[in-house]
């Protein structure tokens, strides 16, 4: 219990953390690209903003903490992972404006909620490239202890 | 403490020499544990078909629970019951075997591949077919097994 607390607060800070990176990498950008215009409208609603940020970002990387626990089953945990990110991104993004919001437009709102879900599963995809890499990496010592253990067999 | 590791196919059979000014409780345990690596491991005992059998941790591939039972697969896929919890196994058995995820422990020897999926777990494929994943959990651990981190 004590374990799964730690835990649980450990990728709370880790969203948070991811969020407010996020979020100061789109200022950096905003600034280098010398929208101080779009700097002055994050600077007035300072507190929202991040808030926002920290509560994606919370969203988004500390749900992933579920992946953690051997249940529910993996694709439940795809599941949960994926609507609760989407559940929050999508109401903060269009309450503080990182996305427009076109009321009584079905055709653009359904698109947009693709392009955001498009976004959520390239990140996922990311994540996988990273585990395929790693996965073989770990083919490769497999290999190489296997070789090993062979040799010394032979010896 | 400043520690030093030669891994070389020139050693064939491990040694450790500690230089040390005097014995503390961490260096028992440590002497303890390596004394322990390679050391051969007890039979177990498992149970199939209403009768008990020895297997040798060689020829043990996955130990997991499944339900409320502990299931031994061996090399060519035989199932057998055990009577112990996993934690208990997991200290019984020798280095060769890692614990993959809070229900499974494996026979790093007996794997044949790892595959990376889409939720951050990764399937392990066993030599005889068996699959089980590795949970982001324990992850880390298996990969200091392999002498990756």
């Amino acid at each position: 219990m004590k374990r799964t607390s730690k835990l649980i607060i450990k990728y709370l800070l880790f969203g948070i953390s991811l969020g407010c990176t996020f979020f100061m990498v789109t200022c950096l950008a905003f600034s280098l690209a010398g929208r101080e215009d779009i700097l002055m409208l994050i600077c007035k609603d300072f507190a929202r903003q991040s808030a926002g940020a920290m509560l994606v970002g919370i969203a988004g990387g500390g749900t992933s903490v579920i992946y953690q626990f051997d249940r529910p089953s993996s694709f439940s945990k795809r599941i949960i992972h994926f609507c609760v990110g989407m559940g929050v991104f999508y109401p903060v993004a269009i309450c503080l404006g990182w996305i427009p919001f076109y009321p009584g437009n079905v055709t653009l709102t359904l698109l947009q909620l693709l392009f955001t879900c498009g976004i959520f599963m390239l990140i996922w995809f990311c994540f996988y490239l990273f585990n395929r890499s790693e996965a073989k990496r770990i083919n490769e010592r497999l290999r190489e202890l296997e070789r090993d253990n062979a040799g010394n067999e032979k010896g | 403490m400043r520690v030093e590791c030669k891994i070389s196919t020139a050693y064939k059979e491990p040694y450790a020499v500690l230089h040390i000014n005097k014995m503390t409780g961490t260096i028992a345990e440590i002497i303890s544990m390596l004394e322990k690596e390679n050391a051969n491991s007890p039979a177990l005992v498992a149970a199939k078909d209403k009768k008990t059998y020895f297997i040798k941790p060689e020829d043990i591939s996955l130990i997991r629970a499944e339900g409320r039972d502990i299931i031994c697969y061996d090399r060519l896929k035989n199932r057998y019951g055990l009577d112990k919890p996993l934690y208990e196994l997991e200290n019984t058995l020798d280095a060769n075997f890692v614990r993959i995820s809070k229900s499974a422990i494996a026979n790093i020897n007996q794997i044949h591949h790892v595959e990376a999926s889409f939720n951050g777990t990764m399937e392990l494929v066993m030599k005889n077919g068996i699959t089980d994943y590795i949970s982001r959990r324990f992850r880390k651990n298996f990969k200091e097994r392999l002498g990756l981190e």
